[in-house]
């Protein structure tokens, strides 16, 4: 019974806001609209509306996969403080970091869906019905620990919001388990999509063991950084309260994480550019152009400096611990990982071709609406899980079942009896 | 952790390794097939040498000249092959329809003569008071350039008094079908190439009969050299490729069988 | 006392869903209080009156609005639909909702392979692309094909390119191209490819260049079979790797694996005027595919597995190509292999092709 009241009450939490908050959703269902035409455009008319071809074959599809799925990795740098080492300071803070982690794998799954050149054979991926080639194609593995990171992202955070609903405290001998689960899940994830590019000969500019870990180390920047951001706001905006300690910590994970990626490119740039070979032309590309061909140089250029300037800023203390310095250097860290792992990182594989062959990308309105779009479902999944989550942590949503300690009206059903037994 | 905790991750594995083991059957349930029906072979190894249809020599030769090729010439293997000449009743395989396109089969685009069109002018196969001297129009003004220009005699492979053969080095004649024999005096490594496989067209099939054609099909003997053509249309990318340094022309790329391809007949 | 029923209000009081309201709407302040939220000292645009968004509507006005619009919408939509199909349309439907279900074609039974053909056939004749026929031929026991190409004698003509087009099938509106050929400077690597353009137009062959050309080259260890999600593209016995374009979701991850870019994506609904439509077909070959899936040069399986040879090699005029089965010992392709110096592309990359170059 406290089922049907727990969807109703997150429904009616959900819809229910101050004009701020209805703009909010209002803009962002306009985008989702937006999206959603332009992806009817692509099913109608095929992927010749994108700016993909047989050359560059992978764009910004999946430029926004890969960066979304370490954004979706890197709650774990929420759950294993709060959960594995039980620090206080993150309790209050590690539900919004499984929100977090849902919103980006539902995106992940919608980049994935929209590149597809068949979608509706999707079910050929299933394992009975279809036939899905694990363990041998990396691709598989994706489907696998995607979909089973979504389920412990929102099986968790879904049984411990329920059992406060209903006014009880969420057992740890039901949750844990697969709290640690999700943990190691979580490296998983990122790692399996990082063993994806990294496992094909044919792309030299993937395939070193230097991906796995930049993937990471990444995840671990651009994740905590909008997760400062997320948490900075919700304290500004709300009555929640976050400890502040849970925002310094995740300040310094950050900072580490961006000195890491820091290193992780200079020993990448340095192998590649010490004694070129044919294998660095797609870095050459990147970073310099090719043959006349420069279209991604500034770009890079540009995510380069707000990386390096970034890192910087976080590294001094005086500036970290100033809140401004703290959330603007976390905005260009995010917009800079976003370049250098997306975009970056995925157009420069295909150029040039394996057969020496250059050829550009240029994403059309099509997919930058359709990507559009899927960010702002994205936000808009995390709003409402936020605004659902936070009446119920802060204690001021609470099944009604509860209430009815006196029996006003005689009626069929038996709210007290249960009532009874779940406090 | 309590005991439930243990079972929990236990029935996590548990299930992880039972993936495994599906997925791997899985697998082996639609593995390709293995080269395992090799008693197809016969007993030297060969694949069957037949066609489909019950003639080892598809109905696109018929009408041709068709010989087998001379001992001493045999292809990989010691097997014997057929070399093709065209003889003015036949079909003409010096093209071939793939799809709903015709094509050329050979190199030369000039009209080679073909074998047995002599008779039309010289009677059966011997002309009286034939000379070689061959720079008129009948004979297509042959200019000859080859072996090479400065001493060139039509008596050099032609034979006179006999329309229809050649003679070689040392005073044997050979027939225009079997003009290899000549060739291979001077050009033994690509005749020899020519008679293994790996130089000249196969005309049928990859199986059974192996059919050829003989050197004067694709190289004109009086003046072998390959002529220039423009090519068929190439691909046409997103964005062109061409960079300073190559500097070539681009041709129109996006136009498939235009009329001035060189090669059709 | 009187009974009566529990409402949704009566609970949502009690639980004090209203106070939560309240308070809530009290941390974003309406434009109805003193101070409004947006900064400006003149009010929100309107003053005094309540602009859209600041009118109260409850919960039950808010479904009826939403209802109302969705009905009026249907009814719109209803009223522009197209008429109805004519019986060759539902036909080619109901063709396709079939299709839609089948099974990956290495699991199918012979009679399930039997009735896709049938409906394919049937389906490409509804297209207008005539008498269709498509064959399921298996491999050729004892057959195991390879490829040898000779640069000393390759032109740079693309017969090849052009014949492949038209017995293949391939799309006439993007000038889909299995094969490539690439024309390099003489003194550069024979491998140079990326020194060579392929894209020339010039009459050849051209003073000082030699030429090479690249598609498929049958790996026998195919990184691209590895990579599917989905077990769409397998090696068949006689080396051929195929694509089950009805199975093939689009992924294009293994357009990415290949080290060769030997695999095509149809990213358009593949075109062939009528007229040039191939009609001798093989369920893995050259029959229709359609767009959002991968294809690929098959050696030309519906003619490899009659006998007949690729029509690249077919075509080409001067004779630079040699095709032929690898098991038997007396094939000009072993010739070739154990006779010239040959060499393969990217051998390091451990792939196998089975597509060798040769010089005379």
């Amino acid at each position: 019974m406290h089922l049907k009241w727990f969807i109703l009450s997150a429904f009616r939490s959900a819809t229910t806001g101050g004009r701020r908050y209805h703009v909010w959703m209002a803009v962002l269902t306009g985008f989702m609209l937006l999206g959603a035409y332009g992806y009817a455009v692509q099913l109608r008319d095929g992927l010749v509306v994108t700016g993909m071809n047989d050359h560059v074959s992978w764009g910004l599809y999946i430029s926004n996969f890969t960066f979304l799925v370490g954004m979706a990795a890197a709650a774990i740098m929420l759950v294993l403080p709060a959960y594995v080492l039980e620090d206080v300071d993150f309790t209050r803070a590690v539900l919004i970091a499984e929100g977090v982690a849902v919103s980006a794998l539902c995106m992940c799954l919608a980049f994935v869906v929209v590149d597809l050149g068949n979608p509706f054979a999707s079910w050929h991926l299933m394992p009975w019905v279809g036939i899905l080639n694990w363990p041998r194609s990396m691709l598989a593995w994706d489907v696998i620990v995607l979909n089973g990171y979504l389920v412990l992202n929102l099986f968790i955070p879904f049984y411990i919001l329920y059992s406060h609903y209903t006014g009880v405290e969420a057992d740890k001998s039901r949750y844990l388990p697969w709290m640690y689960l999700s943990v190691f899940w979580a490296v998983s994830i990122h790692l399996v999509t990082a063993f994806l590019m990294a496992g094909l000969p044919a792309r030299p500019f993937w395939h070193n063991a230097l991906l796995g870990p930049r993937f990471l180390a990444t995840a671990f920047t651009a994740g905590p950084a909008f997760m400062i951001l997320l948490l900075w706001f919700i304290q500004s905006e709300t009555e929640y309260d976050i400890d502040p300690g849970a925002l310094r910590k995740l300040a310094m994970v950050t900072t580490v994480a961006a000195q890491v990626n820091l290193i992780m490119l200079g020993s990448e740039i340095f192998t590649e550019f010490y004694f070129p070979t044919h294998h660095v032309e797609s870095a050459r590309y990147l970073f310099f152009g090719l043959e006349g061909h420069d279209a991604l140089v500034p770009w890079i250029r540009t995510a380069l400096f707000m990386n390096i300037g970034a890192t910087v800023v976080l590294t001094i203390h005086r500036l970290r611990e100033d809140r401004r310095w703290l959330l603007g250097a976390c905005v260009v860290l995010f917009i800079a990982v976003w370049i250098e792992k997306g975009m970056g990182l995925i157009v420069p594989g295909f150029v040039p071709s394996p057969l020496g062959e250059i050829v550009e990308y240029h994403p059309t309105w099509v997919e930058v609406t359709v990507t559009a779009g899927i960010w702002a479902m994205g936000l808009f999944i995390l709003t409402v899980l936020v605004k659902v989550a936070l009446p119920i942590e802060m204690g001021r949503l609470r099944s009604p079942l509860l209430k009815t300690s006196e029996p006003p009206v005689e009626t069929d059903v038996e709210p007290s009896v249960e009532g009874a037994s779940a406090t | 952790m309590t005991r439930r905790s243990y079972a929990i991750i236990g029935t996590v594995w548990v299930a992880a390794a039972a993936i495994a083991v599906f997925g791997t059957l899985q697998r082996r349930a639609v593995a390709p097939g293995t080269l395992d029906a090799l008693e197809s072979l016969d007993a030297r190894g060969r694949a069957p040498a037949s066609f489909e249809g019950t003639d080892s020599l598809p109905s696109a030769l018929q009408g041709v000249s068709v010989e087998a090729v001379h001992d001493g010439w045999e292809g990989p293997g010691g097997r014997p092959f057929l070399v093709v000449s065209r003889t003015a009743e036949g079909s003409n395989p010096r093209v071939r329809t793939i799809g709903r396109e015709t094509y050329p089969l050979t190199l030369r685009l000039d009209g080679a003569p073909v074998v047995g069109d002599c008779a039309s002018c010289h009677e059966g196969q011997q002309s009286a008071g034939a000379r070689l001297d061959a720079a008129d129009a009948i004979h297509q003004n042959i200019q000859p350039v080859h072996p090479s220009r400065a001493e060139t005699e039509c008596a050099g492979c032609h034979v006179e008094g006999r329309v229809d053969r050649l003679r070689g080095d040392r005073g044997q004649e050979t027939t225009f079908t079997h003009a290899y024999e000549l060739c291979a005096q001077c050009h033994f490594n690509p005749v020899e190439s020519w008679a293994k496989g790996a130089h000249g067209k196969r005309l049928v099939a990859w199986r059974g009969d192996r059919v050829v054609f003989g050197c004067a099909e694709c190289h004109d003997p009086h003046r072998p050299a390959t002529e220039p053509r423009a090519p068929y249309a190439g691909p046409s990318l997103p964005e062109s490729l061409h960079s300073e340094e190559h500097g070539d022309s681009h041709g129109e790329a996006g136009t498939t069988g235009a009329a001035e391809h060189g090669g059709r007949p | 006392m009187t009974r009566r029923d529990l409402t949704f209000d009566d609970v949502l009081k009690a639980a004090g869903a209203y106070e939560i309201q309240d308070r809530l709407e009290r941390l974003s302040p309406e434009p109805a209080s003193t101070g409004c939220g947006c900064g400006s000292s003149g009010g929100c645009g309107s003053s005094g009156g309540q602009t859209l968004l600041d009118k109260p509507l409850d919960r039950r006005r808010a479904i009826g609005t939403l209802l109302g619009a969705l009905a009026v919408t249907t009814q719109a939509m209803g009223a522009c639909a197209p008429g109805p199909d004519s019986a060759e349309e539902r036909e080619a439907k109901r063709l396709a909702q079939e299709e839609y279900f089948k099974g990956n074609y290495r699991v199918m039974t012979e009679a399930e392979r039997a009735d896709t053909v049938r409906r394919l056939e049937r389906l490409a004749e509804l297209r207008g692309q005539g008498d269709v026929s498509i064959r399921t031929d298996q491999a050729v026991p004892g057959a195991l094909y390879g490829y040898a190409f000779n640069i000393s004698k390759c032109e740079g003509f693309r017969n090849c390119v052009d014949a492949c087009i038209h017995e293949n099938n391939l799309d006439r509106a993007s000038d889909q191209q299995y094969i490539r050929i690439f024309e390099i400077e003489e003194g550069s690597s024979i491998d140079a490819l990326d020194h060579g353009d392929a894209t020339y137009g010039h009459s050849v062959p051209a003073e000082g260049h030699f030429y090479l050309g690249t598609q498929c080259f049958q790996c026998a260890n195919p990184p691209c079979v590895y990579v599917c999600p989905v077990q769409a593209t397998w090696q068949e016995p006689d080396g051929i790797v195929v694509v089950d374009y009805d199975w093939c979701i689009g992924c294009r991850y293994c357009m990415a694996a290949c080290p060769y870019w030997a695999r095509r994506f149809n990213w358009d609904e593949p075109t062939v005027p009528a007229e040039e439509v191939n009609p001798r077909q093989h369920y893995l070959g050259n029959r229709a595919r359609k767009s959002g899936v991968v294809e690929k040069c098959t050696f030309c399986i519906q003619r490899t597995r009659e006998g007949r040879q690729p029509a690249c090699a077919d075509a080409c005029p001067t004779g630079a190509r040699v095709f032929g089965n690898l098991l038997d010992p007396d094939s000009e392709i072993r010739w070739v292999l154990e006779n010239k110096q040959v060499f393969r592309l990217k051998e390091d990359l451990g792939t196998e092709p089975r597509f060798w170059y040769f010089m005379d």
